[in-house]
């Protein structure tokens, strides 16, 4: 019997559950070790569900960082976001308020996965499938920043080559889905963003890297598919 | 729980839903033929590819010295995987292992310098 789209989409979702845990176990244990309690570290993981602001939270509260400063800042690491839905909605056939319930989910790892998949599935079973993602990667993100709370220290002591390998998993899912695009006219672009987001983040900017690298990519595919029309007609 | 942490929670989390939803919701009415949609296209690849950039050089940073070893042993696997064996999950966990054996690599060298 064929699996329904929710079963679908919790098994689309392992790879991020893979690649979370590791990251949601450090998260965990470097919460409480800056001073927050086990329970603080959880509800993080389940009110902001965003693992670069809740590290950037966690440090901006241990140097005592004004509030309304701390907010603005992880507000402003996250607006990427914004690129997200925009990129995915014309494959999202959903009323307001089930695209509304799917946008609380929507990671960078969800958007990746989300972008690379729904193509595939049948239209009208998007949303389940989505939601299917959604719940495996959310589930693994919070039970994981739970884990590390409580157990961290132990996990990383009696499991270390398994806790320090698996956040490749992250970069080999956004390879995965990054091979189906890499045809010919974008091939360079491709490689240029890839070069560019990693600079960035060797400097410590990541984020700000993460806008620009996409947007000189973006012009520069367009380019390169506007060439590439040219020659062919 | 103390309610200052609580608020700062609360006013990230409602900030980080708005950024996710407000444009997701916004975007239903893009025309497909429309130039703002080719544009789109074209970022959400550039996207993944920003993002790929950006969590090779936090792993690299996490394996330690030498770590770009591992990391392009396990992206390699990835890669021969999903060309030999097409699918999803098979590439990912082969990456996984094949940084694993990298990482046991370089902590055996370590040791054997050591």
């Amino acid at each position: 019997m064929r699996d329904g789209p929710w079963l679908r989409g919790l098994r689309d979702g392992v790879p991020i559950a893979l690649g979370y845990l590791p990251v949601g176990v450090t998260f965990g244990v470097v919460a409480t070790q800056q001073g927050m309690s086990a329970m603080e570290a959880t509800l993080t993981s389940i009110i902001v569900y965003s693992g670069a602001a809740q590290f950037m939270l966690v440090g901006l509260l241990a140097a005592g960082t004004p509030m309304a400063l701390t907010v603005g800042l992880c507000l402003l690491l996250n607006a990427r976001h914004a690129l997200y839905g925009p990129a995915i909605a014309a494959y999202l056939p959903a009323s307001p308020s089930r695209l509304s319930a799917l946008a609380f989910g929507l990671t960078d790892e969800v958007f990746a996965v989300a972008l690379g998949r729904l193509p595939a599935q049948p239209a009208a079973q998007r949303p389940l499938w989505l939601a299917g993602v959604e719940a495996m990667a959310y589930a693994s993100w919070v039970g994981a920043s739970a884990a590390g709370a409580l157990a961290g220290d132990w996990i990383r002591s009696h499991l270390p080559l398994l806790a320090e390998s698996l956040p490749i998993a992250l970069s080999a899912l956004f390879l995965v889905l990054l091979l189906p695009h890499a045809h010919a006219g974008r091939r360079g672009a491709i490689l240029v963003t890839v070069g560019v987001a990693a600079a960035f983040a060797l400097a410590q900017h990541a984020a700000l890297g993460l806008l620009l690298a996409a947007v000189l990519g973006a012009l520069l595919a367009g380019i390169g598919e506007v060439r590439c029309a040219r020659k062919s007609s | 729980m103390r309610t200052e942490i609580l608020l700062m929670l609360v006013a990230i989390g409602l900030g980080t839903y708005a950024l996710r939803a407000l444009p997701l919701i916004g975007a239903r009415r893009l025309d497909p033929a429309g130039k703002v949609f080719r544009t789109l296209q074209l970022l959400g690849p550039m996207l993944i590819a920003a993002l790929l950039g950006v969590s090779v050089i936090g792993d690299v940073r996490g394996h330690g010295a030498g770590g770009w070893l591992p990391e392009l042993l396990g992206l390699g696997a990835t890669l021969a995987v999903q060309r030999r064996f097409g699918g999803f999950v098979a590439p990912i966990l082969a990456g996984v292992a094949a940084c694993a054996l990298g990482l046991a690599l370089l902590r055996s060298w370590g040791a054997g310098i050591g």
